[in-house]
């Protein structure tokens, strides 16, 4: 009882803190602009698909190419249109966000809870009994609370404007059919978000510095989105080689990008569902043909990150429990 | 309420950082309602003894108890009741003052937040509470991490150079606060600063601290009445030295030309004259010089550089 009161009086002194700092309300602009943009270039590409369905279909006759490019745009627009129907337009802004969004939280996760070592102001908590444990587990809450609050407002947002850009793809009347999923969509979302913050949080207490923090974290979140674009290429080379004949490489390459973070909260995040982002699906698409490369599942996925979550914790907890506080500044 | 129970006690408290000893096994304790003198040139430990205190900073060997409960094993149980400043208070920059002081409010809980005002006034920052404290002085920050450090109605409060940056009515000012926080409050004040005189103003008891170790401890008055020394203008010094050197009540005996340096009580200085003069020598000026603790201060951590050098 006493250590939930002592976690309330944390989240609340942190999430004053938080709310007071410029950068969290420049971060959360951001988080909302950029969706926007991304839906309403889903929309450009619907309009695009759709004209050239209708063009495909004025031709008076079509070869098994252009037939099957037909179909496959038909397709393509019909998911679009799907993701772009209210109530699910709610979750494709709130998935649309994390492109952006990790890397944002990385960002501000470095910065807000590195800045107690850059500032010097670690001690003021702990000289006043709080315990390392919970300074490091507020820290966490505070900022995933701050990400969920971002998230609820990007759906806010998204349902308010959302029923407007129904109406210019459907005549369809609105209903709330799928809002279940949409809700499962946005709280997937929001725990995807837990592992990049301790991760970050991690390097932060490791570095005492929220720079090095950021470039890490930054770093390889980079590297592995970079990774992932490279494989459908690859894939595209070694596609028709039967399984024994990929090279080692490029299967290490795939196992490594399968246990990678981003790609695991991709791949929870969409909970089954093909998604543009996957590389493996598209590498699949492209005519990979070793099923053994494409190993994750959601569930598979959804305990990576768990053990992700609980191994950077216990690493940052095990730092600051062990090490001794710099003072002053 | 008054306890026997020590605030603060030491039992060989030590600080190593591979070769380096900073904190070598110090002993010492402070007494409920007294204000504490820490002393030490830059670089003896203070800061270092303090951060223990505060469990910022793990011992290396030796242990120490904070109102009764033991830095190694229970420290957070006491903790809450202890307000500080380590070295420069740090703030949230983009936070105003007031708000940098609800961050302490919401950690300590209960009614604290509702002092805010009466404790900025009390260190003298009425009116500017709130302006970001990005925008503050060094002193300004000063004061604001005192009113952090009374935040919580602390019983004791270690003040690592509380009066650094401020101005000299700032110090006058900042002196006043502690004396009267002792004295009017009934809290116990652990004061590390290397300010001679601010010590010697305000403090009950001091420590010296020097390369880590203790070099003296004791009631201001004491140490200052150890120094008492009496200077004398003399032809025959050699001679006159050899011949006091005898005497049991004289602590010791230095010369300088015709200068000579009698350490003794001022209260003796009558019978120092007689005996000087049963012997034939005659002072041609005699004067009493009044002891400081920055004299003490420096004779002994010259002394102990010398011990360690030699």
């Amino acid at each position: 009882m006493q250590l939930a009161i002592m976690m309330v009086r944390l989240l609340s002194a942190d999430l004053l803190r938080i709310r007071r700092y410029w950068l969290t309300w420049a971060l959360l602009a951001v988080v909302i602009f950029i969706p926007f943009l991304q839906i309403k270039g889903k929309f450009n590409q619907l309009s695009d698909l759709e004209n050239m369905i209708a063009q495909a279909i004025d031709k008076p006759a079509l070869d098994e190419n252009e037939s099957m490019l037909l179909e496959a745009n038909r397709l393509m627009a019909e998911h679009l249109r799907q993701d772009l129907m209210y109530p699910t337009i709610i979750g494709t802004f709130v998935q649309t966000s994390t492109g952006v969004g990790w890397f944002l939280v990385i960002l501000f996760t470095a910065v807000v809870g590195g800045e107690d070592f850059a500032r010097g102001t670690l001690p003021n908590f702990l000289s006043r009994g709080i315990g390392r444990v919970e300074y490091a587990t507020a820290r966490c809450l505070s900022l995933w609370i701050v990400v969920g609050m971002g998230i609820f407002i990007l759906a806010v947002l998204a349902a308010t404007v959302g029923p407007f850009t129904h109406d210019q793809i459907t005549t369809d009347p609105i209903s709330l059919k799928g809002i279940g999923n949409t809700l499962l969509m946005i709280i997937r979302t929001w725990l995807t978000f837990l592992p990049f913050i301790i991760a970050t949080l991690f390097w932060a207490v490791l570095a005492r510095n929220p720079g090095p923090a950021m470039a890490v974290g930054i770093g390889l979140h980079t590297f592995e989105y970079l990774n992932g674009l490279v494989i459908p290429f690859v894939a595209v080379v070694f596609g028709n080689l039967s399984g024994s004949e990929i090279p080692w490489f490029y299967k290490i390459q795939v196992r490594i990008f399968s246990l990678s973070l981003g790609y695991n909260a991709d791949i929870f995040q969409n909970w089954g569902a093909p998604f543009t982002r996957d590389p493996l699906f598209v590498a699949k698409t492209l005519g990979l043909n070793d099923a053994s490369l494409l190993p994750s599942t959601p569930l598979r996925s959804g305990i990576i990150l768990i053990i992700f979550v609980a191994l950077f914790l216990s690493w940052t907890v095990g730092i600051l429990q062990r090490r001794d506080v710099s003072y002053g500044s | 309420m008054a306890t026997d129970i020590p605030v603060i006690q030491t039992f060989d408290l030590t600080k190593r950082y591979k070769a380096l000893t900073a904190v070598d096994a110090i002993n010492f304790t402070v007494q409920q309602g007294e204000v504490f003198g820490f002393l030490g040139p830059n670089g003896a430990g203070k800061t270092t003894t303090i951060a223990m205190l505060l469990g910022l900073v793990r011992p290396t060997a030796g242990s120490a108890t904070v109102l009764g409960h033991d830095i190694r094993s229970d420290l957070g149980q006491a903790l809450p009741r202890v307000g500080s400043i380590v070295e420069t208070p740090a703030f949230y920059p983009y936070l105003s003052g007031i708000d940098n002081l609800r961050i302490f409010a919401l950690i300590l809980g209960g009614d604290t937040e509702k002092h805010i005002p009466e404790l900025l006034e009390q260190v003298g920052l009425k009116g500017r509470g709130k302006d970001k404290v990005g925008i503050y002085s060094l002193g300004m920050r000063q004061r604001l991490g005192l009113a952090g450090a009374l935040m919580g109605n602390p019983e004791l409060l270690i003040l690592d150079e509380p009066t650094n940056g401020l101005d000299p009515a700032g110090m006058q000012e900042m002196r006043l606060l502690i004396r009267s926080i002792a004295d009017d409050l009934g809290k116990t004040v652990f004061l590390s600063s290397h300010l001679l005189h601010e010590v010697e103003q305000v403090c009950d008891r001091v420590l010296i601290l020097n390369k880590g170790k203790i070099i003296a401890q004791g009631q201001v008055s004491e140490l200052l009445s150890q120094a008492h020394m009496v200077e004398l203008r003399i032809d025959s010094t050699p001679e006159a030295a050899k011949i006091l050197s005898g005497l049991d009540w004289v602590e010791a005996v230095e010369f300088e030309d015709d200068i000579l340096r009698v350490q003794a009580s001022p209260e003796r200085t009558k019978e120092l004259m007689a005996f000087l003069a049963s012997h034939q020598h005659f002072p041609v000026e005699v004067r009493p010089v009044v002891a400081s603790l920055e004299r003490i201060f420096l004779e002994l951590t010259n002394d102990a550089a010398g011990d360690n050098d030699g």
